[in-house]
């Protein structure tokens, strides 16, 4: 019986990260994740060409995560990550923290979006802690980045997601030389809002400085102009498909490219 | 006076019972009282539970609370728990030790927003799994002494599993294990 209370006491006391009360619960281990990357980033001197990376659907694609890391840091002409959403698949705790790990050997500055699949269970609050505000813009150089909720579905399609008012005043503003929009959910999904599909794409074109509209969530790597008004649509990036997009933004022309890792 | 008079009643309506009643009520009453803390069904549980005749088997209903200070938020859920004692030895009169005991848990938390059947708002089968539920597969052993006993349990959850599986070069399986430590009363 002797021989028992030791490795009993061991138990308790080898790691406190292997106390979980509960998967449901909100402990992230790392905090305020986006503002510390944009911090990152306005410290570096931008660059008029500059290259980023964008991907997501990251859910529960850990191996997949380490090697795309690995990849990126790889890599020296980047100059941020985008992750346009889904980072985790059931909102839950472990997940947030596992995903945050492995970001946290990214070497360049990046950004997340929510999505969908963030925003299970306690996946908002958990969102909110870890990497911020769910609506949030950002300058790189003369360029701008809006980025937003846009699963609809997970609010029933109750108007709150996207908020309209929100990009429009985002979009009132006509100083940046390009404007980029990064959200999960694209505008022509089913699981977007259909009800304000039109008035959200015609948002979009109301600012000619919007060059670009990039998206993840369909697990497919493809680029089309849906609305025939000359705005490009990207999605791209999953981590089953090993991809990301490339997109190099020389003054105001851009170039996209599908990499594979 | 009045101790005689409860004393009375008491003794009148036991025996006013018929026997097999009597059994029926020994039967539902519970076999012991548990406590635990951590273990993934909650910061502490606490509930009731029903034994085979020689221990070996326990089984726990428990009620489970995370105060929204140490789990970030606050959650309240239930479990159905499923004990087995499988290797078990007598020191002495009083102390036993239960060297290996393992189970399977399924854990339910209340709130809005979880969901155990798909919503409405949802397609047909668009998010695999229930976000109220998790099951619970667990390890490990404890000491009695007379009808007190404490236990400690290596656990994982499902989902814990199915993220260590699909990525085995990525997780670290020490990642996927949590603990839980616990006392029972046997009545």
């Amino acid at each position: 019986m002797y021989r028992i209370l030791p490795v009993m006491t061991a138990i308790l006391l080898f790691s406190c990260k292997n106390i979980m009360f509960h998967p449901e619960e909100v402990r992230p281990n790392a905090k305020n994740l986006n503002a510390i990357n944009l911090q990152k980033l306005q410290s570096l001197t931008p660059k008029a060409s500059f290259k980023f990376i964008m991907t997501g659907d990251t859910q529960e694609f850990y191996d997949e995560l380490e090697d795309f890391v690995a990849h990126v840091n790889s890599l020296n002409d980047i100059s941020f990550v985008l992750l346009n959403g889904d980072l985790v698949e059931f909102g839950w705790n472990n997940e947030y923290n596992w995903v945050a790990d492995r970001l946290a050997k990214l070497k360049v500055p990046y950004i997340a979006t929510i999505g969908n699949h963030d925003m299970l269970a306690n996946g908002r609050e958990m969102y909110k802690l870890m990497f911020g505000q769910e609506n949030f813009v950002f300058n790189y150089g003369t360029s701008r980045f809006i980025c937003l909720n846009t699963n609809s579905r997970e609010t029933a399609f109750d108007g709150s997601i996207p908020d309209m008012n929100w990009l429009s005043d985002q979009l009132k503003d006509t100083t940046p030389q390009n404007i980029f929009i990064l959200s999960h959910v694209p505008p022509f999904s089913d699981d977007f809002n259909r009800s304000i599909e039109y008035n959200f794409r015609v948002l979009l074109r109301s600012n000619l400085r919007t060059r670009l509209s990039l998206h993840g969530h369909e697990h497919k790597y493809h680029v089309e102009q849906p609305y025939g008004d000359g705005l490009e649509y990207l999605v791209a990036g999953s981590g089953e498909q090993r991809n990301y997009a490339l997109i190099t933004v020389d003054g105001s022309n851009y170039s996209l490219e599908e990499k594979f890792y | 006076m009045k101790r005689i008079l409860l004393s009375y009643l008491l003794i009148s309506f036991s025996v006013s019972l018929p026997a097999q009643q009597n059994k029926l009520v020994k039967a539902l009453l519970p076999d012991h009282g548990t406590l635990q803390f951590a273990g993934g069904i909650g910061f502490l549980s606490g509930g009731i539970g029903y034994d085979s005749k020689n221990k070996r088997i326990q089984t726990d209903l428990l009620y489970g609370y995370v105060p929204e200070k140490l789990g970030g938020v606050t959650i309240h859920c239930i479990t159905g728990k499923f004990t087995w004692i499988a290797i078990s030895g007598r020191m002495n009169n009083n102390i036993r030790v239960d060297w290996l005991s393992t189970g399977i848990l399924i854990n339910y938390v209340f709130g809005k927003q979880y969901f155990f059947l798909s919503p409405d708002k949802y397609p047909l089968k668009y998010y695999g799994v229930p976000t109220a539920a998790h099951v619970g597969i667990f390890a490990g052993g404890g000491l009695r002494y007379k009808k007190a006993g404490i236990y400690y349990e290596l656990g994982t959850t499902d989902r814990d599993l199915a993220s260590y599986v699909g990525n085995i070069k990525a997780i670290p399986f020490f990642d996927i294990v949590n603990i839980g430590v616990g006392a029972k009363y046997f009545f």
